[in-house]
């Protein structure tokens, strides 16, 4: 056990060793300053509040390594949750506390994220647009075609189906604390171990996921090699809409509210967790197990500068930080391979 | 012969827009045969290759593969009969690993599956490139790879789609030379094995070492086919350029004295290079040759501010200088022409001018540091003159330029900032031997102004031509210096493999 521990330290991804330690070590740091944070209460917490989050993130990550990005994953959220908890309710569908109404909502919703997910990569194919500026614009195409058509009128607790506010409290095992409250581990867990062994699957052990990476690292080879351009890229925007729509339903689950006019500003959270975890802007690489790492990463930080006794306003501070840091290191360590190579690209 | 061609055109004709670029050419390959093009820029050698693979129709003739005729030539079609095009650009994947790469088709084992067949893949992988005699991890990534080993990987590729016939664009271009060594025995490799290659490249020793048949081509015409044994150089570019050409080599009478333009002392730089110490005269070309990794290129490198030295001393007139960047460099009158003219050396899709003015435009600029466009025309102009640039405008773009006419144009630059000591890395790199001459002369020129040259080369034949004296570095030292009539091929060869 040790050995192999020892062998995939020495040979494993760097960016993933890295990440590892730092994180081993802020844990240690914050357990430390404040023994409380030991407890699975707070790791709990953690799944459930970064469950939705890193759900959407494997779906950027796969776009990202196909050389695009997308930032209309929120918008596709916030448009496929709102549509498939107003069409429940109205129809009067997924009333009942079961699982099979859960996944009807859900289903609903990731329906809308793949078709929304689709346009972005009709538009992207069709007019070679870059991805980042296609998006930008159908984010908010998205999100006021929905404010347009659909509506404006929030879904609140009362109106939302029964299957998702269970969703959203329900555990999949419980504990009581000494203090004698009620905690546990979050059924939001499931889609997220959903998320991540899909996308782990399709990345690693598909011939077609290998065709997005190799898409993403050299667009003219995979053209001369036969990769059906269309295909993988229709496929990285209709994967990422369909995680988003995952997400919206967790978001909505979360809240017990589907505001469709509030817009939830963390694009860019999700987008650097994917950069913190090995991606490249440019395509070709990044990491599920580095993406995960880079969301647990911002879901700690972002949870214990309270514990450190730092105030939670430094919480954006430290985020930007970090993203920073990581990124600048990344950056060092290619130059200082420039370096010794003697190319000097870089100057 | 009785066999069967692997590939044979007839008549082959391709007209771009009137202009003919081959005209009724004749081309056959035998299997396992190594078939060097041989042919200036311009000459329809790439043509004749894209008509091969497919990718370009045309527009007569017939192109029969084993000797069956087809009535359309497509990149398919090309591919199924076993032709494979290794592009200068390699197509690699740089982020995959090596197996991936050599197995793209394949990654879902024999049977084309959706999954990921990792262990047969990598075995197969392995098994490609053993066949080239190449050891590479099939699970490193091909972006740590040098260039040689990218090249083993593409060639690899090839074979793995069952290629019979592999052809190589200039492949050594890019190439270190022990780099291309090891190309020319994966060829000889490949001709064992009954695979047969096409090989283009500017480097007529490189010819004369692997070909069977060298097929020369001069303005889209076939000049005929040759036996290598039945050629010399002299007799080869001259069958090539229609002309003959008639470079002199340098005056090496001429005895250089006083003040070093630059002068370097005890300069260290670990691992790279020790105790290098030695001087360039004005009006002096100095060359400058060893293996890759004896420190040559990392020196000069290092006088032009990148790589900054960790000992010793630089004297420019006999004055000590810093050059820990390059714009120090600059402003010690230094000028560097680095070897990958096309990444480092040029705007290329800004017009010539912008390219000849990059370096000086505040020089050219008025007091309110606005640059009119009139003289910035007019210095383009009169460099593309001097130089001899053969453009039909100042005002294209410097990708439409032949690769001889862009280095002129890098050149043009540096000397356009009047530099006192210039350093020329590898100059004449895929430059074909028309234009080669012309850069030659264009160093003789440069040099007889007064200006101190220091010329990196691999090529001895161009040290001869154009270098006062030679200097040979191994493992990071001056092995040898030789001047006067020592300066010959055979001993600069001689002294860069450790003679």
């Amino acid at each position: 056990m040790l050995s192999r521990l020892k062998e995939w330290f020495t040979t494993g991804n760097i960016t993933v060793r890295i990440m590892t330690v730092v994180l081993i070590a802020y844990c240690v740091l914050v357990g430390l300053v404040n023994p409380t944070f030991f407890s699975l209460e707070i790791f709990l917490d953690f799944v459930r509040n970064g469950a939705g989050q890193a759900v959407v993130a494997m779906g950027v990550l796969v776009v990202m390594i196909s050389g695009g990005i997308d930032v209309s994953f929120l918008a596709i959220a916030i448009s496929s949750s709102y549509i498939s908890t107003v069409l429940c309710t109205t129809h009067g569908w997924a009333k009942p506390k079961t699982f099979l109404s859960l996944l009807v909502v859900m289903g609903i919703s990731c329906l809308v994220g793949v078709l929304l997910g689709c346009v972005n990569g009709l538009v992207i194919y069709f007019f070679k647009l870059p991805t980042f500026i296609t998006t930008l614009a159908t984010q908010s195409i998205f999100h006021g075609a929905l404010a347009t058509f659909v509506g404006t009128k929030p879904v609140t607790a009362s109106r939302m189906p029964r299957s998702v506010i269970e969703f959203g409290s329900g555990a999949i095992f419980e504990f009581t604390s000494e203090t004698g409250s009620w905690y546990g581990l979050s059924y939001f867990a499931i889609p997220v171990v959903f998320a991540v062994g899909l996308t782990w699957f399709i990345l690693y052990g598909t011939v077609f996921g290998r065709r997005i990476f190799a898409l993403g690292s050299n667009a003219l080879a995979a053209k001369r090699c036969g990769v059906n351009i269309f295909a993988a890229q229709m496929f990285v925007f209709a994967y990422a809409g369909f995680l988003a729509g995952v997400m919206g339903i967790i978001y909505a689950a979360d809240l017990r509210w589907v505001n469709p006019i509030t817009m939830v500003g963390d694009e860019l959270i999700v987008i650097a967790a994917v950069l913190i975890g090995g991606a490249k802007l440019s395509g070709g690489s990044g990491s599920v197990l580095g993406t995960l790492l880079g969301m647990a990463m911002i879901v700690i930080l972002r949870s214990t500068l309270v514990l450190l006794g730092i105030s939670s306003s430094w919480n954006d501070f430290f985020i930007g930080a970090v993203i920073l840091v990581s990124v600048a290191v990344s950056a060092w360590r290619s130059r200082q391979e420039s370096k010794a190579a003697l190319r000097f690209d870089y100057v | 012969m009785s066999a069967t061609p692997l590939v044979e055109a007839r008549r082959l004709t391709k007209t771009y827009g009137g202009f003919a670029a081959l005209d009724g050419v004749d081309f056959t390959v035998m299997p396992g045969e190594v078939v060097c093009l041989a042919g200036t820029n311009g000459s329809g050698k790439s043509t004749l290759i894209k008509c091969v693979s497919g990718v370009e129709p045309i527009d007569a003739g017939q192109i029969l593969f084993s000797g069956t005729e087809h009535p359309a030539i497509t990149p398919t079609l090309a591919m199924d009969e076993g032709v494979q095009v290794i592009y200068q650009d390699l197509s690699l994947f740089p982020d995959l690993p090596v197996w991936e790469n050599v197995c793209f088709q394949r990654i879902g084992g024999e049977k084309r599956g959706w999954f990921v067949k990792r262990r047969e893949g990598m075995a197969f992988a392995t098994m490609q490139l053993a066949r080239l005699g190449v050891k590479v991890d099939p699970k490193r990534r091909v972006e740590r790879l040098s260039m040689g080993e990218r090249q083993s990987v593409a060639i690899a590729r090839a074979l793995a789609q069952n290629a019979k016939l592999v052809i190589m664009d200039e492949p050594t271009t890019a190439l270190p030379s022990r780099e291309v060594d090891a190309l020319l025995g994966i060829v000889k490799n490949l001709r064992s094995q009954g695979i047969a290659t096409i090989f283009v490249s500017h480097k007529l020793d490189e010819l004369f070492a692997i070909a069977d048949k060298i097929t020369i081509i001069r303005d889209g015409v076939k000049v005929g086919d040759y036996n290598p044994a039945d050629l010399d150089k002299e007799k080869l570019g001259f069958l090539m350029i229609g002309k003959k050409l008639d470079v002199q080599p340098v005056d090496r009478s001429a005895v250089f004295s006083g003040t070093p333009a630059i002068e370097l002392d005890n300069l260290v730089k670990e691992p790279y290079y020790r105790g290098v110490s030695m001087a360039v005269h004005p009006g002096e070309v100095v060359g400058l040759t060893g293996l890759i990794g004896s420190g040559r290129t990392e020196m000069a490198l290092s006088l032009f501010g990148l790589n900054p030295p960790d000992g010793g001393e630089v004297r420019r007139n006999g004055r000590p200088v810093t050059v820990g960047k390059p714009s120090e460099a600059i402003a010690a009158g230094i000028g560097l022409v680095s070897e990958d003219r096309q990444s480092q050396g040029l705007f290329l899709s800004h017009p010539i001018t912008t390219n000849v003015t990059a370096a000086i435009l505040d020089r050219l600029a008025d007091r309110f540091g606005l640059v009119s466009l009139g003289r910035e025309l007019d210095v383009g102009e009169e460099w593309c003159g001097k130089l001899n640039v053969r453009a039909s405008s100042v005002l294209n773009p410097a990708q439409s330029l032949s690769g001889g006419n862009q280095q002129k144009v890098v050149l043009a630059k540096w000397l356009a900032t009047g530099p006192d000591v210039l350093i020329l890395d590898s100059p004449t790199v895929g430059i074909d031997i028309g234009s080669k001459a012309d850069i030659y002369e264009l160093i003789k020129t440069v040099a007889a102004a007064g200006k101190a040259v220091l010329l990196i080369s691999d090529e001895a034949e161009e040290l001869e031509m154009c270098a006062n004296r030679v200097l040979v570095m191994q493992s990071g030292e001056i092995a040898a210096e030789l001047a006067g009539a020592d300066a010959t091929q055979a001993k600069i060869l001689a002294a860069v493999r450790g003679g």
